[in-house]
């Protein structure tokens, strides 16, 4: 599961949801910078993972102030990798290296301590870096400032003693010249106390080395811990549920699968989600339905589900299997770039040749949002059957969503769009575009319908364009046409 | 002398020292302060690092301000090793310079400090807040020359300016220049300021570093008697000059500084400036020449400030750094006609 490549996300849902981790300690953003998808060859470990995530999520519903405790000591945290670094390298350590070690110490136990005192259970090894704190802390009292102790050294206490009296001597001289030879003397006793802290410091660095392995596996522990209770927080942010993992060929089931981003950009307006229920068999799942039906919200919801799955993470659903894919590819026409020349229906040829390169890498999951739609409906339709035909050669799970006609496969399983509602009232409100959008919204049944045969496709898009209240000249010779060809809403 | 300097200053929370020009003898002041007035809860930081201590680091000389047992110190982490008290590491600011973050730091013997603090008034406010927090009574901020010392003067509630015979060996001009610089810093305040600059303040000072090489920045907004911005430019823009003389009745509000080269413009613009108001955030912020101070005033045009500063005290050090020495009660008297402000000059008025 390591790589040295940052792992970017195939979906931009995916991305959200680590962007919006609760990260705030540079050893969880390390953690997640070093996440990988698992692959089929890693069930037993991401099935490790789920199990200790499940226990962490009960027992951070139970326990809901432990989250925030335990979060208030990650954002004191702060990387000392540079300072445990030089001290492998066998520097001595700085006042400020030692400072910030010992702070690290003492956050990392009071983390211990939390954990310890609570009934979690967890896989995960925390060293016991009291002795790091004893050492930086000769003291009964433990406090979280730094200083080179006068116990350090007895020689040290001596000299900062007859300092001490040097200074309130040059605080009370009268006169310039005997102030100017008590500075003198007392430069003479700053060298020697700098000489004494550096055998402090040379001394304490030394015994620091034998605590290099466990220092630098707390920084880990540290990362790994946070980053767990990031996917835990997120779990109980949203509806959420543990993923079943399946054998290579079965079908992915989702049942109510939510898209955290998209979710909270509609509480912010008041709306609520439509979950999505699907099931994509191995072969072809067609998608077909209205324009602004939430086809590509839909299929961004399972991708991404199925892409935080294999992230470790909870899916968010209230039920969910699939099989452990070793790769997933969400293209959604999207992908133009100009610069290398590419049109965004010429990056969907490439970017399908590129995963057709996968498939004898184990299973994938496959995505498309309206293939070829760029293209003419004359040939669009013949590459979404291709596809679709393709699909089920090369034995990935894809999923197509179109709103082209007449694609034929008899093996695909068909889903659609409920669509607009009361297609015969429908009619523009007045107020601006959020108002048009809002009803639309309320017009719209954004549940999918499995369907027993072939795909069929509604022919909704002049109704969609009376409810966004399109130029009234224009409507009218849409409807002249319609009537034509004798396809009248 | 009816009362000393430090008694002069003691009610300050937070006090700048500013000089007028390098080697004014803001060190002495600052010096002469830590030793009259011993408490073991004053804490002592600086905006920035004062580039004529770098000589002294890599001279001879020993590092300037000799700090007393149980002050708070906040400096940048690379001059830890060249401060030579006893010492206790208290905590991190988060707040980092050229030479790395800033600590804060409590003596635990008397010593030479090397102080480097933050540059940007945001930080420095939270600094203060900081030092407070570890119970601070008071803070004494060693500011820069006048024009850089913003964040000091913003951020404290009292404020010494030192001046000297490093600026001329001229005493009048001396004289000319430091009332000039007093008049600046404490420029009435302009009540009425629109919330919106308040705030596009408030983002600058938050972060100096970030609109740096920005290029032209719209830090220029002409305001009209009903408190609404009805222009904005940026100062650099060759037509800012035009704008201000279109609009020569109302306020005009700048962010950052009113530059010379601007000023020259707009009077070279238009002969009655009556009605004309610039404000700036404070009076560091005018980089004028007394001349063309006094031509804006004869003019009719006004120069206020957002936050005027608290001037308290101008000290004097009547010793130049190329070896001349001027006469110390002359200056003093001349600067007293002239400053609404008592002068103190720290070495003569504690010689035996």
């Amino acid at each position: 599961m390591t790589s040295l490549q940052i792992y970017k996300p195939e979906t931009t849902a995916t991305q959200w949801v680590l962007a919006n981790l609760n990260l705030s300690s540079p050893y969880g953003r390390k953690a997640l910078r070093a996440l990988r998808p698992a692959n089929s060859q890693h069930r037993g470990l991401l099935e490790q993972t789920f199990d200790e995530l499940a226990a962490l999520i009960d027992f951070c519903r139970r326990e809901s102030q432990f989250t925030q405790q335990a979060q208030a000591i990650f954002r004191q945290l702060r990387n000392i990798a540079g300072s445990v670094l030089n001290l492998q390298e066998e520097r001595v350590p700085d006042e400020v290296e030692l400072f910030e070690i010992k702070l690290f110490a003492i956050h990392f136990c009071n983390l211990t301590a939390l954990i310890k005192g609570s009934s979690l259970n967890l896989s995960l090894v925390f060293d016991d870096l009291q002795p790091v704190i004893k050492l930086l802390n000769p003291d009964e009292m433990i406090i979280s400032t730094f200083h080179l102790h006068d116990s350090y050294l007895p020689e040290l206490k001596e000299i900062r003693n007859e300092k001490r009296q040097l200074e309130s001597r040059i605080l009370s001289a009268t006169d310039a010249t005997t102030s100017e030879m008590l500075r003198k003397q007392r430069s003479e006793l700053v060298r020697c106390e700098k000489e004494l802290e550096f055998r402090v410091r040379s001394n304490l660095g030394t015994q620091l080395r034998n605590w290099l392995p466990q220092m630098n596996r707390s920084m880990e522990t540290l990362g790994h811990f946070e980053l767990l209770l990031a996917k835990a927080d997120a779990a109980l942010r949203w509806p959420s549920c543990r993923p079943q993992l399946l054998e290579n060929g079965a079908e992915l089931k989702a049942v109510d699968a939510i898209n955290p981003e998209i979710l909270e950009i509609l509480k912010a307006q008041n709306k609520e989600f439509t979950p999505v229920t699907l099931d994509v068999i191995k072969g072809t799942t067609l998608i077909t339905g209205a324009n602004m039906g939430g086809k590509s919200v839909a299929l961004m919801t399972i991708a991404s589900n199925a892409e935080l799955v294999r992230l470790g993470f909870f899916a968010f659903a209230s039920k969910f299997s699939m099989p452990l894919f070793d790769y997933i590819c969400h293209i959604a026409g999207d992908g133009q770039d100009q610069t290398s020349g590419l049109s965004s229906f010429g990056a969907e040829v490439i970017q399908l040749k590129e995963l057709s390169e996968l498939t004898p890498h184990g299973c994938g999951l496959a995505v498309f949002d309206e293939f070829a739609r760029s293209t003419n409906p004359y040939e669009g339709r013949r590459f979404v059957q291709a596809l679709g035909e393709f699909l089920q050669q090369t034995g990935w799970h894809g999923i197509i969503a179109t709103h082209y006609d007449g694609i034929d496969l008899p093996d695909a399983a068909c889903y659609q769009v409920i669509g607009l509602k009361n297609k015969g009232q429908l009619k523009p409100v007045s107020g601006d575009m959020r108002a048009l959008i809002d009803n639309l919204c309320a017009s719209m049944d954004y549940r999918l319908r499995k369907l027993d045969g072939q795909s069929e496709v509604p022919h909704d898009a002049l109704h969609i364009a009376t409810l966004l209240d399109a130029d009234p000249r224009f409507l009218k010779l849409l409807n002249k046409l319609y009537s034509h060809t004798g396809k009248k809403a | 002398m009816t009362v000393s300097l430090s008694r002069l200053v003691a009610d300050c929370r937070c006090l700048a020292i500013i000089g007028t020009e390098k080697n004014a003898g803001k060190t002495t002041v600052l010096n002469h302060l830590l030793a009259a007035d011993r408490q073991t809860d004053l804490a002592i930081t600086s905006i920035g690092y004062d580039g004529e201590d770098i000589d002294q680091v890599t001279g001879t000389d020993k590092p300037s301000v000799y700090v007393g047992r149980g002050t708070l110190v906040a400096t940048a982490v690379d001059l830890l090793g060249q401060c030579d008290f006893t010492r206790e590491l208290l905590c991190f600011t988060g707040f980092y310079t050229p030479l790395g973050e800033v600590v804060i730091v409590r003596a635990l013997s008397d010593g030479y400090a090397l102080i480097a603090g933050p540059s940007t008034t945001g930080q420095m406010t939270r600094l203060t807040r900081m030092l407070h927090d570890k119970k601070a009574g008071r803070i004494i901020i060693d500011g820069a020359a006048a024009r850089r010392s913003s964040a000091a003067v913003s951020t404290a509630d009292g404020c010494i300016l030192a001046t000297g015979a490093s600026y001329s060996p001229d005493p009048d001009a001396i004289v000319e220049h430091t009332a000039h610089i007093a008049g600046m810093l404490t420029l009435p305040a302009e009540g009425k300021v629109p919330e919106s600059i308040l705030q596009a303040l408030r983002l600058t000072e938050e972060d100096n570093d970030k609109t740096f090489g920005a290029g032209q920045v719209i830090d220029c907004f002409i305001v009209d008697s009903n408190n609404q911005i009805i222009a904005s430019t940026s100062s650099l823009d060759d037509n800012a000059a035009d704008l201000i003389t279109d609009h020569k009745t109302q306020r005009i509000f700048f962010i950052g500084a009113i530059t010379a080269r601007l000023i020259q413009r707009v009077l070279e613009r238009s002969r009655s400036l009556h009605g004309l108001k610039l404000i700036a955030a404070d009076g560091t912020r005018f980089l004028l020449s007394p001349a063309q101070c006094a031509e804006l005033k004869r003019r009719g045009a006004e120069l206020a400030v957002l936050r005027p500063v608290n001037l308290l005290a101008v000290t004097v050090n009547p010793k130049s750094p190329d070896g001349f020495s001027l006469d110390s009660a002359a200056l003093r008297q001349k600067l007293k006609t002239v400053l609404s402000v008592e002068v103190f000059d720290i070495i003569a008025d504690n010689q035996p």
